[in-house]
């Protein structure tokens, strides 16, 4: 089969020859037709089960009219087959296709679509002929040409590849996904600064793109470039690899089977693919859609609640999170999702109703009892602060935050020696190694008090070869509020100006600024 | 979850957003540290020999039932698609009564959450089980394995809802002890060596409240004492329970993503301190904290090929982590992680995976050990291959392995040399985690299965790259029975040279696959103890070079696969007749540093034969 593939590929279409997509003899038609495995609509959204039925009939309708439409049948089928694969039902749309394009063999959407799914299920010879199909019909067509191109590096065609990409590229500038697959194939010959190349161009025009910093930085890895490799490693990480990150390209056709799914799962799905691609305006109106159509679905209500707090409508959120929990009241998630946002409101009553429902319903909910502490302790309910912080602790022994925060707490309630030991215990015997958290420390141990073990802290964080510059701000930051404490406004000064050159968005460093210089003028002023 | 909501709060102030050398036959062999690395040319037609020496007959026969292993693990399931209920069963193969035969250990699940009408059982009738091996070697050279239930006798008493198990002496008096991993508190019960085992959880230090799936044994600081690494999955309750929907709206088990993932822990074996069997919880300060994600798999080797032994956590759904230890004396835990920069935390095209089981091997036989990795149908499963200092290459295509494995989740897998060849071939045991659609249609009502398989390695073709070829059609009637399979445990079960296999499945029986070609080739086992000759040396890395320059690697190890515990003894086979005696050497690298050389004339082919640290060969 492979063998096939290459020569067909080779010659370039020159030979029209048995393809996926053949001219139907008419007295054979049904008989070779494939069957469409009848999946099961029992537990589907009743209106999804109306959209399927209703295209399971058109096709009986289309097969039992005399005689036979063959155009009609087939647009029946390709209709179909498209409601299976917005549905994720791919074995159903895949025969659905295959039918559609027996019965229209000159429809270029079937052949590219039954290409598309044979390539997602893996049967890459098969799409290479579909998508085979479909380039006779539009050979320019870029989304086509770059599933063939990545079909072809699939099967290890490599060469073969290059000119479906190619042509891509002519023909849509933008499509990043066929500048990616060129440098794929330049990587896999070997020929690394091309690759290099190719990838920074998409780069340049998808800068999020996570895979791509990733291919990018193997690339220079392998060239000995590991300086920047170790960027793009980082920057590839940063950007979160389980999701998307992909080079892409304009598809109209996929894009137009997306939107028909129309159940509340499929816009949550959709939503949630809009905040992974960082698009919050239209994630929110994916879920206010959801919403619409399936108002008694407490996950809509939910998510549209989540999003519109990110954006800033606290009433809607607000509005929205009541109504998931009239219909859900008991989701611990929910319940702490809602008395998050109403306690960063300073809704406090409120909040605290909700969190402590969350921890009923779920015992050991960390997020909600370190919640609950961080109320409590600033409202200086320390009691209840220490409860929570020991609830979590009694779980996790090494939770960082709740230590801390219970250290504070402690010392609030004249327990200042316990807290100390328990902090510096925690410094000697198992300091933690991440930087973020030892600045936590460095700043708990000088709210303590217990100054010289901070500072000492601090000043490493601060000089900490490799750190990262808004850390080492803080941690500057950090040691010029002890220096204000100590009355040394001279030592503070320094220590505010490091913090704003080494991170100019730190609008603390410049009132801790203002604040020390105003020391040190009163205290120039102040007779002997 | 939304993660903008899961921000802690802030802190006011800040503004924070083994022994000593012995013996050696060849002194300046035994003074290198790192093994020997044989180039090998490519042998003429590796690609088109016979797949396996005979075609005669099935590799394995599936003889669980035959045998009285009548284990059927039970998930709960009860219509609400709680995302526990398919993530176990793991499996361990351990002696427990030192008898010199293998006994096996099944992992139980129960009910989730109150009776239902679909539901009505009480948890106390479900229990891990424990199985003696009452194998008989006949006169005529047969051998019939028989299994007991020994479970009451045993004291042991674990009705957690199982995940997994892991293996290891933690006392240092030569019975092997057990770890449970549980979704809900983990138990570790103590082998007293009386046919009895104690719970220690509580004690020692180690019941993890969170959900873990895999944990392993391994003597990471070098003081001589097993240490302990459990692998934490998500922050998933009941009480936390979401549905998750398909795209038409039907009811699914959700995701990984869809919960937190919770941090794994290290905890190190106080017994240096006198205190064997208690642990210190050291994950912060060996630096296991710096990252997380939710693991589902977890082996030890040592990928840098330093001399320390390293971790490789392989997560669900996001980069899998190589946990490289920079061990020196002064301090002996510290671990970094490394797998983006190694090249082994995401496939080549960057694509996190969602890993499952892991598998670390020297599959090459080049010198070092290369991972494999199952995962999600339309990912394909991952062979990652160690260019020998640490990076790690995307070997899944030129291997063959990603469009056999395009259609398979993958849970557990092992590398295991099914027919003696010296080549690792490979096994992997699969089972859905999303439902099939054809088989909620067929009414099916656990519509997860999928077939498991079977790869032989070929060898290097002529372009030196090895191929995987799936030859499950050969496997033998145990891989027709198309079940939710899970973990997977590999070992010697009766003791006749070859590599046995069990099989647990989730919601199904187990399955018990013996072997039927591997003896006909020759082979040596071994078996690698301490000073005392009483424990396994878990992590001990040995070699056995062939006559013919070729050199064999295999590590000491019972953990890897998924959730299970294999046969810490080692097998080479030695790729011909039996009683041909090809070796010229063995070396091991003990977990603490040192090596030992032994000469080849003193093994005995088709035996067993342990080495004891310090060169007292048995």
């Amino acid at each position: 089969m492979k063998a096939f593939v290459v020569r067909y590929w080779l010659l370039q279409w020159i030979v029209v020859g048995s393809t996926a997509c053949s001219q139907p003899d008419d007295t054979a038609m049904l008989a070779s037709l494939v069957e469409v495995a009848q999946v099961s609509l029992d537990a589907m959204e009743p209106g999804v089960q109306r959209q399927l039925q209703m295209a399971r009939t058109e096709v009986e309708a289309s097969q039992n009219a005399k005689p036979i439409n063959s155009q009609a049948l087939g647009e029946a089928y390709g209709r179909l087959g498209r409601l299976y694969q917005a549905y994720e039902l791919p074995q159903s749309a895949i025969a659905s296709y295959r039918n559609a394009c027996q019965l229209q063999p000159d429809v270029f959407r079937w052949a590219y679509l039954l290409g598309y799914m044979l390539y997602l299920e893996g049967d890459l010879n098969h799409a290479a002929e579909a998508f085979e199909s479909a380039l006779r019909l539009q050979p320019d067509d870029p989304p086509a040409n770059l599933w063939a191109g990545h079909t072809a590096l699939g099967l290890g065609l490599t060469e073969a590849a290059i000119p479906f990409f190619e042509r891509a590229i002519q023909v849509d500038t933008s499509c990043a996904g066929a500048r990616f697959g060129l440098g794929e194939t330049a990587r896999e010959h070997g020929r690394l600064d091309d690759a290099i190349a190719h990838y920074r161009k998409v780069l340049e025009a998808q800068p999020n793109a996570a895979k791509v910093h990733y291919a990018l930085a193997r690339a220079l890895q392998s060239t000995g470039n590991d300086g920047e490799a170790t960027e793009h490693f980082d920057l590839a990480s940063s950007q979160g690899m389980a999701h998307g990150g992909w080079a892409s390209c304009s598809d109209p056709e996929i894009a137009e089977v997306q939107v028909l799914a129309n159940s509340s799962a499929a816009a949550l799905l959709r939503g949630s693919e809009a905040n992974l691609g960082g698009s919050l305006t239209d994630e929110i109106a994916e879920y206010r859609h959801a919403v619409a159509q399936h108002s008694d679905d407490p996950a809509t209500h939910h998510a549209l609640a989540s999003a519109l707090w990110e954006a800033g409508d606290i009433e809607g959120a607000i509005l929205h999170f009541e109504q998931a929990l009239d219909l859900k009241p008991d989701d611990a998630t929910l319940n702490y999702d809602f008395g998050f946002v109403l306690a960063r409101t300073d809704n406090l009553k409120r909040a605290e109703q909700f969190l402590q429902r969350a921890v009923e319903l779920h015992p050991d909910y960390i997020e909600a009892h370190l919640m609950l502490g961080t109320l409590y302790q600033r409202h200086g309910h320390f009691e209840p602060a220490l409860t929570h912080y020991n609830r979590i602790l009694a779980r996790t022994p090494n939770q960082l935050t709740a230590r801390l925060q219970r250290a504070l707490t402690l010392a609030e309630l004249d327990r200042r020696s316990e807290a100390i030991v328990d902090l510096q215990q925690l410094a000697f015997d198992a300091p933690p190694k991440d930087p973020q958290e030892r600045l936590n420390l460095a700043a708990a141990l000088g709210m303590l008090g217990e100054t010289d073990h901070s500072s000492q802290l601090l000043r490493q964080l601060a000089r900490a070869p490799g750190a990262q510059p808004s850390l080492r701000a803080r941690a500057h930051f950090n040691l010029g509020m002890l220096a204000l404490g100590q009355h040394s406004p001279q030592q503070a000064i320094e220590h505010f100006r490091q913090a704003s050159q080494l991170d100019p968005g730190l609008v603390q460093a410049e009132r801790g600024l203002q604040e020390a210089q105003r020391q040190a003028g009163a205290s120039e002023q102040r007779p002997s | 979850m939304r993660t903008a909501l899961l921000v802690a709060p802030m802190l006011m102030l800040a503004v924070t957003g083994c022994g000593s050398e012995s013996l050696p036959t060849d002194a300046a062999s035994a003074a290198a540290s790192k093994p020997t690395v044989t180039t090998l040319a490519a042998p003429a037609g590796a690609m088109t020999r016979d797949p396996l020496p005979s075609k005669d007959h099935w590799i394995f026969s599936e003889e669980s039932a035959a045998s009285g292993l009548d284990f059927v693990h039970v998930n709960g399931m009860s219509g609400e698609y709680y995302f526990s209920e398919h993530v176990g069963p793991g499996i361990a193969l351990f002696d427990y009564d030192n008898d010199g035969d293998l006994d096996l250990y099944a992992v139980q699940g129960g009910r989730l959450g109150e009776p239902s009408p679909n539901n009505p059982a009480s948890n106390d009738v479900f229990r891990d089980r424990l199985f003696r091996n009452e194998l008989t070697n006949h006169a005529d050279g047969s051998r019939e394995l028989r299994w007991t239930d020994v479970t009451a006798d045993s004291g042991l008493d674990a009705r957690g809802y199982g995940m997994g198990v892991a293996t290891g002496d933690i006392d240092n008096d030569g019975w092997v002890d057990l770890y449970l991993t549980n979704f809900g508190r983990n138990q570790l019960w103590r082998n007293r060596g009386d046919g009895t085992f104690e719970d220690l959880s509580r004690e020692s230090g180690t019941d993890d409240p969170d959900w873990s799936v895999p944990a392993v044994f391994c003597d990471f600081d070098r003081d001589g004492w097993l240490d302990l690494f459990v692998a934490n999955y998500v922050d998933f309750t009941l009480a936390t329970h979401k549905l998750c929907r398909q795209p038409s709206g039907a009811p699914e088990y959700c995701g990984p993503l869809s919960y937190e993932p919770v941090a794994d822990r290290l905890f190190r074996n106080r017994g240096g301190e006198g205190a064997p069997g208690r642990f210190d919880d050291i994950s912060d300060s060996a630096g296991l904290r710096s990252a997380r994600g939710g693991a589902l798999g977890a082996t030890v080797g040592d990928f840098d090929g330093d001399g320390w032994l390293d971790l490789y956590v392989a997560n669900d759904g996001v980069p899998n982590l190589m946990w490289i230890n920079q061990g020196t004396s002064a301090d002996p835990l510290a671990f970094r992680e490394r797998a983006f920069v190694a090249g082994s935390a995401v496939n080549a095209l960057g694509q996190a995976e969602a890993s499952m089981g892991v598998s670390a091997a020297d599959f090459d036989r080049d010198g070092d050990e290369d991972l494999f990795m199952t995962h999600l149908n339309r990912e394909t499963h991952t062979l990652y291959r160690n260019d020998g200092s640490g990076h790690f290459d995307d070997a899944s295509k030129q291997s063959g392995i990603d469009m056999a494995t395009w259609d398979a989740t993958g849970f557990g897998t092992a590398w295991l040399d099914l027919d003696n060849d010296g080549w690792l071939d490979l096994l992997t045991v699969n089972g859905a985690v999303k439902t099939i659609p054809e088989q909620v249609a067929a009414g099916d009502l656990h519509p997860l299965r999928q077939p498991n398989q079977l790869f032989r390695n070929l060898g290097p073709d002529a372009g030196g790259r090895i191929r995987l070829q799936e030859i499950t059609e050969r496997a033998g009637p145990g891989f027709d029975a198309v079940e939710v399979s899970r973990g997977a445990a590999i070992g010697d079960l009766d003791n006749d040279g070859d590599t046995d296999v069990v099989v647990a499945n989730n919601a199904g029986p187990l399955r018990l696959l013996i072997n039927r070609v591997g003896q006909d080739q020759s082979w040596i086992g071994l078996r690698l103890v301490d000073t005392d000759g009483r424990r396994d040396m878990l992590g001990a890395w040995v070699g056995v070079l062939l006559e013919d320059g070729d050199e064999l690697w295999r590590r000491v190890a019972t953990a890897g696969s998924y959730a299970s515990a294999s046969d810490p003894r080692l097998l080479f086979g030695l790729g011909g007749s039996l009683s041909e005696q090809p070796i010229n050497r063995v070396t091991v690298h003990w977990p603490d540093g040192s090596v030992e050389i032994w000469d080849g004339d003193s093994f005995t082919p088709e035996r067993y034969t342990t080495l004891r640290q310090g060169g007292n060969r048995e």
